[in-house]
């Protein structure tokens, strides 16, 4: 009954400051900002028309470019339904004002007019289609026409014969492209067009639905938007303890049938609690959205919640042990803040000191290689501070710190790796070397934060116990 | 067995003796008053007394368990000095608050909040956020979560500061009661006219020592003084008494007689008596609490002023 009681009062004291009303403003903001995108399945004409708009557009810039129209008409598929399982024929169109507009084009190579150089472009663009063929244009628009105005001082000197002068393309060439099936396995790697604030498609934005979602997740919700809440979260649970603590304050509480360490320990769980019941609504909301928005339910997101608010529980010790301290809000802010920082950069430099002792230990594995050319490499790797300005002296104390301290560096980056695994093929995870054997095990990881919570924790109930108030 | 028992109780901080062996008893059912200058070391009495402080040595005992312990706490009210309440609660989730801690159920808090608030007079705001507050209303609301639980030990650190003279009415009016119900209450107050009013006995720290402790009787009366008046348009006869060896001073009407050790009344009345005149008022001398503490102040400062003056 008394938790529920500090619980409750640690709801009326967020609410009264309006912080609990600002963090779930913010929260339902994000829900609405991650329901405003939206993924349609692009087409060819969507896809290969709005880059070949866009280019013809800034090829029109350029004077000399022969300012040459291009686009895409006719598309024709095998499989509207599934058009990631089907053909596709379609025309290549380029239009230049004149004739000689388009042999000014054919001749500046800007943009991609000559059959060769269409084939090699879409080739390069639609890379998630097989068999890419063009056929069709002119013979002119294979090879560009000499012109013998470029060099008219040739020709009156008689050394050589004069050139048949090229004849001039056509205004408009139509090359035929045909596919033959994709690269596409299924609609969440097929390409499709993002729009934001519910229907604004901004140019070239294209994605698979699959990377649009990673993405989203993982950039918008676990990096900007969990380091928003948690920052909130810290100013906003600041003063849970300094205001307990205030003078007239803690004699009206400490004269009640409740021990020390426990009023010191609900004021925290409080604080927790708070932080988990926001987190969960904010990520449902955001979870629900992205799944009703797209059809991909990844469970995997859903570990944003215990993750994030255990990153809080490490910080809030902090903040706790500041509290009873200093009692003062500020200074507790302050203290979070920069323990915060700490965590931050002792994981940040410990992941740096593993890369580096992984890739020497990658050099020692390398056949082939004497053991003096080893020696000189790791000589070398050595020689560098890391990140440029932390020598190699300063390591073990990184290391230390990072062993005794809350992991919240090394749980976030496996939160990454764990919301990639929910949406990514094992293709892509490799690409972005999520498929390595992780750098430490969730029970290390937790274990180890948990003991320094609650080394923390038993500091600042320790102190708050013998002290005089 | 004593409500509150303290023996050769000290506290220092850093070199400040903020305590130097207090030893008070206080029995249940009374109304204990503690008085003191600022400093005298009242609050940390008090403090130690609930938890609040650690004592350096001696012992505290309070209910007959050692003083603050949580499960004694539980049998405590205390309303502290410069208390402050969140401003986020009203009055009553304020006490439904501290019900919880207390393991009030939710029909007892339900039930007693408002009848206590209407007790302290403050049910009508019962509901408003205590931000919207007067002083005197703080007072009361928190005199009110001092009693509301039905504590054995009431303490109260100055409870009429801030209330006007009919709250401070009202809130004698509610010690008596509590005394009537049994309750013991411990009273730090500087209004030593509300301490007389109230106190059975009373005890006064001076720089962290007890200086005096009695009933109030006790420590107003005022040993070997006499007030004698005569019936209206008689001279009372000051060289016949100044001769048997009395100091005489007049007061108003009436003349006041100063006995020396060993001395009696009655050679002055038979003095009195001889000449014939008719004694209408014979009391022994009473000083008021107020004189009492003045006049102890008065004397522990007394050789301090001296020695600044010589420096």
């Amino acid at each position: 009954m008394q938790f529920l009681a500090f619980l409750k009062d640690s709801y009326r004291e967020a609410r009264s400051g309006w912080m609990l009303q600002i963090m779930l403003v913010m929260g339902a903001l994000l829900v609405l900002l991650v329901a405003s995108v939206g993924f349609r399945p692009t087409t060819i004409q969507d896809e290969l028309g709005n880059r070949l708009d866009v280019m013809s557009r800034l090829i029109a810039t350029n004077p000399a470019s022969g300012k040459p129209q291009l686009s895409v008409e006719n598309v024709t598929g095998t499989n509207d339904a599934e058009p990631w399982k089907a053909d596709y024929t379609f025309e290549y169109v380029v239009k230049c004002e004149t004739r000689e507009d388009m042999r000014r084009a054919l001749r500046s190579r800007g943009a991609p007019v000559s059959r060769t150089a269409v084939e090699q472009f879409l080739r390069g663009t639609l890379s998630f289609f097989d068999n890419v063929t063009v056929t069709g244009g002119p013979p002119e628009m294979e090879k560009p026409g000499e012109d013998d105005d470029d060099d008219p001082a040739e020709a009156k000197d008689g050394k050589e014969p004069p050139k048949k002068k090229a004849a001039l393309p056509p205004r408009e060439v139509r090359y035929k492209v045909e596919t033959k099936g994709t690269k596409v396995e299924d609609r969440l790697a097929w390409r499709h067009r993002v729009s934001i604030f519910f229907g604004y498609e901004p140019p070239l934005l294209f994605t698979s639905l699959r990377e649009g979602v990673y993405l989203l997740q993982k950039y918008l919700v676990n990096y900007v938007a969990a380091w928003v809440l948690l920052a909130v979260a810290v100013v906003v649970t600041s003063g849970f303890v300094p205001n307990m603590l205030a003078k007239g304050s803690l004699d009206l509480l400490a004269s009640k049938p409740i021990g020390r360490t426990r009023l010191l320990l609900y004021k925290y769980v409080g604080g927790l609690t708070f932080v988990f019941l926001l987190t969960t609504l904010t990520v449902l909301g955001v979870w629900v959205a992205i799944g009703a928005r797209t059809g991909l339910w990844s469970p995997n997101f859903l570990a944003v919640i215990p993750i994030l608010t255990f990153c809080f529980a490490a910080l809030y010790a902090f903040s706790v042990l500041a509290s009873v301290l200093t009692r003062n809000t500020l200074a507790t802010i302050m203290l979070t803040g920069l323990a915060w920082a700490l965590l931050w950069c002792v994981g940040k430099v410990n992941d740096g000191i593993a890369s580096r002792t992984a890739m020497l230990e990658r050099v020692d594995a390398v056949p082939g290689m004497g053991e003096a050319q080893r020696a000189v490499m790791r000589e070398e790797a050595e020689k560098q501070p890391l990140f440029g300005f932390i020598p190699q002296g300063a390591f073990p104390v990184f290391k230390g710190l990072h062993f005794v301290l809350p992991r919240t560096y090394d749980v976030d980056d496996r939160l990454s790796q764990v919301i990639a695994a929910g949406l990514l093929t094992p293709n892509q995870m490799k690409e972005r070397g999520y498929s390595d054997d992780p750098r430490y095990s969730w029970g290390l990881m937790l274990g180890a934060s948990a003991a320094g919570v609650a080394v923390l924790l038993g500091f600042a109930c320790w102190r708050f116990g013998a002290r005089d108030y | 067995m004593a409500v509150i028992e303290t023996r050769d109780l000290r506290k220092t901080y850093g070199t400040l003796e903020a305590l130097k062996g207090v030893s008070i008893r206080v029995e249940p059912g009374e109304v204990y008053g503690l008085l003191g200058q600022n400093g005298a070391g009242k609050s940390t009495l008090l403090k130690i007394l609930l938890g609040i402080v650690r004592k350096s040595a001696g012992d505290a005992e309070l209910l007959g368990a050692p003083a603050g312990t949580v499960n004694v706490r539980a049998k405590v009210g205390y309303l502290p000095e410069d208390h402050q309440f969140p401003g986020y609660h009203s009055a009553f989730s304020l006490m439904d608050f501290y019900g919880q801690l207390y393991g009030l159920t939710r029909n007892e808090r339900r039930t007693r909040i408002p009848e206590v608030l209407e007790i302290v007079g403050i049910r009508d705001r019962m509901d408003n956020r205590i931000r919207t507050y007067s002083k005197g209303m703080k007072q009361r609301l928190g005199i009110a979560q001092a009693i509301f639980h039905n504590p054995e030990v009431v303490f109260l650190d100055e409870p009429t500061d801030g209330v006007d003279p009919v709250g401070r009415r009202e809130i004698r009016d509610l010690m008596s009661r509590l005394k009537g119900e049994g309750k013991t209450v411990f009273l730090n107050s500087h209004l030593l006219g509300e301490v007389e009013l109230i106190c059975d006995r009373v005890a006064i720290l001076s720089k962290g020592e007890l200086a005096k402790q009695g009933t109030v009787a006790e420590l107003t009366k005022q040993e070997n003084r006499f007030v004698i008046g005569l019936a209206p348009g008689q001279a009372f006869p000051t060289d016949d008494v100044t001769k048997l060896g009395y100091a005489v001073h007049a007061a108003g009407d009436f003349v006041e007689v100063a006995l020396a050790d060993g001395q009696s009344i009655d050679p002055v009345l038979a003095v009195l008596s001889a000449r014939g005149l008719n004694l209408r008022h014979l009391v022994a001398k009473k000083q008021s609490l107020e004189e009492v503490f003045v006049g102890m102040v008065d004397a522990d400062e007394r050789p301090r002023r001296k020695r600044k003056r010589e420096a």
